[in-house]
């Protein structure tokens, strides 16, 4: 029962971390001192131009996906090599066959052209 | 517990996952070398994988009940029947889909899905631990949303799979607390674990726990409060995918909340009054939402969730009433029949989904209404038809374990669904035809006859299904 303490303690540090940072920048700040130009999110100097909701292209997302696909492998990987030297059969086939899916499915980016930059 | 096993025994617990898994791949293979024009025939080889699934799964039937995988996996008849049901509908869902997605030039990797898809459900149903569960709600949903926005240039199925992704990243990451804090608690992941080292006097800490991973669950299985998507994906999705979605999926995800209620130390969560207002919540809110749809499809996804609050009378009373087990198999395959022979209907109909669209069809193609009428009056619970016999057990478990209220909320319930389904049935019968009514094909005809024709067969020969899901164990340990 004790336990919930720890929890609670952890929610309310938690909540309160956003408040204070977004506080503390709030406070120290200094806002419409000086030139307007030191006011604005991004400070450079010169006025910003344009929308915030702009459109820019993010065709990386899938060489991010497929990142992502054998970040996680290597995990596993991890995990086998510290098991591998015991003779137990099938270890090396096991990861293989692992190995064998995940390729399959940059086969399957290749083929579909994915990996070609447009 | 099989301590001693090696690995090669240990995989003969699992035959019907590996099918699948090979298949899948095989699947993808086939859709990556084939030309576009023999795309179609990814169905032929899924269907075969199902049907070896099936197959294997079917012959493993009368072997020994026990916990594989150190504790973490069920090889029980409870997980075998619900694979077989899975797998049954796949293969429906696959004689669903050939015809629909035929023009399709791109989809031989849709199968692949399909495939992965009733792999995590059956890892649902035969989970017995916690990380398991967690890796196949994931399966199993991710798929699922892929599945749902397959037509990725319809606004509509676009806006049915964010729904349903918003929804499940919000439960499945509930759930993912849920499990932390069980974890906590426990000391342990497996459910055999969870049954012996959950402190009965767990306090606020195991409701918690207990009632997060319940919202996962309630999510796959499409149960308040986590439900909203059901009718959307019903609606939105491509017709096959939403028979797929409404049924597949809630197997696993009813044997999985079976299995994890009777982990749990009794009377600590108090997960029995919880799950009884939630199926009573389920299948009213389902119920009302029905009434004046005017969407077929939508109808059917509302039905669904209805249909979902009777299921969970079963799960109320696990543990305490030896019938329970059998209410829940039974109602299973009565709702996933029945769901596929409607739903069937629909893609036969070229996913025409208005009211006004279904309006005498009765004259037009009569064995087609035929299958509309025997799924909604085996959701009313009509006899001889196979959902009678489903709310028979259901009413008869919740009254066996003291929960009468809940039983009578189900019945009054009942009554009300009446009204919506005749709604559709009356025009479709009685109403005038406009013009020739265009249908699909002859795999989804076929498909949707021999899920109509089971909904009969299994309503009149009860007896042995019962008998059979009777001896069937749920293990945890």
């Amino acid at each position: 029962m004790e336990g919930i303490w720890y929890v609670i303690g952890f929610a309310v540090a938690g909540v309160s971390f956003v408040f204070l940072t977004i506080g503390a920048s709030w406070l120290i700040s200094h806002r419409t001192k000086g030139s307007p130009l030191k006011g604005l999110p991004y400070e450079s100097g010169i006025p910003t131009y344009g929308d915030t909701h702009g459109r820019f292209g993010v065709s990386y997302y899938i060489y991010a996906l497929l990142f992502v696909a054998f970040d996680i492998e290597v995990v596993f990987i991890f995990l086998w090599a510290l098991v591998v030297r015991d003779p137990i059969p099938g270890v090396l086939a096991s990861m293989g066959i692992f190995i064998a899916v995940l390729l399959l499915g940059l086969a399957y980016a290749w083929r579909k052209g994915v990996l070609t930059w447009r | 517990m099989t301590g001693q096993a090696t690995m090669a025994t240990m995989v003969t617990d699992v035959l019907p996952e590996i099918v699948l898994v090979a298949g899948g791949v095989l699947v993808l293979l086939y859709a990556l070398l084939a030309p576009r024009r023999l795309q179609g025939g990814a169905a032929v080889v899924a269907m075969l994988v199902a049907v070896a699934a099936l197959t294997v799964a079917l012959a493993m039937l009368p072997g020994t009940e026990l916990v594989t995988f150190f504790g973490t996996y069920a090889r029980d008849r409870t997980a075998l029947w619900a694979k077989i049901i899975v797998l049954a509908a796949t293969v429906a869902v696959i004689g669903l889909s050939a015809p629909w997605f035929r023009r399709d030039p791109r989809h031989g990797e849709y199968y692949t899905l399909l495939l992965f898809s009733s792999l995590g459900a059956i890892l649902l149903a035969g989970a017995t631990d916690l990380k398991e569960l967690v890796v196949a709600m994931l399966l199993s949903s991710a798929t699922g949303f892929v599945l749902s926005a397959y037509h990725r240039r319809s606004s509509q199925a676009a806006e049915a799979a964010i729904k349903y992704y918003l929804i499940g990243a919000l439960a499945n990451s509930a759930m993912l607390f849920g499990v932390a804090l069980l974890f906590g608690l426990a000391g342990s992941t497996t459910l055999g674990g969870l049954a012996a080292g959950l402190p009965s006097d767990g306090g606020l800490a195991l409701v918690i726990g207990v009632g997060l991973v319940v919202v996962g669950l309630a999510f796959k299985i499409g149960a308040v409060p986590a439900h909203a998507w059901v009718p959307d994906v019903a609606q939105g999705a491509p017709a096959p995918v939403a028979a797929f979605v409404t049924t597949v999926p809630k197997v696993g995800g009813f044997i999985f909340l079976a299995r994890f209620v009777i982990a749990l130390p009794p009377d600590a969560a108090g997960w029995q009054p919880l799950v009884a207002v939630l199926a009573a919540a389920t299948m009213t809110l389902g119920n009302l939402a029905c009434l004046w749809q005017d969407d077929l499809r939508r109808l059917l996804g509302w039905s669904a969730v209805s249909q979902t609050g009777y299921g969970l009378m079963a799960v109320v009373a696990l543990g305490s009433s030896d019938l329970a087990v059998p209410a829940l198999l039974f109602f299973l395959l009565a709702y996933v029949l029945g769901n596929l022979a409607a739903f069937g209907v629909v893609v036969e109909l070229r996913g025409r989904t208005a009211l006004a669209d279904v309006a005498g069809i009765g004259e037009r193609r009569p064995a087609l209404t035929a299958a509309l009428a025997i799924s909604f009056l085996s959701f009313i619970g009509v006899p001889p038809l196979n959902g009678f016999v489903a709310k028979l057990l259901l009413f008869l478990v919740a009254i066996q374990v003291g929960y009468a209220w809940l039983a009578v909320a189900a019945a009054v319930n009942t009554v009300v669904s009446i009204f919506y389904y005749v709604r559709v049935l009356a025009p479709a019968y009685f109403g005038r035809p406009a013009g020739t009514v265009a249908v699909l094909g002859r795999p989804a005809a076929s498909a949707t006859f021999a899920a109509a024709a089971a909904v009969v067969v299994t309503g009149v020969a009860a007896e042995p299904f019962v008998a059979a899901f009777a001896a069937a164990g749920l293990v945890i340990r």
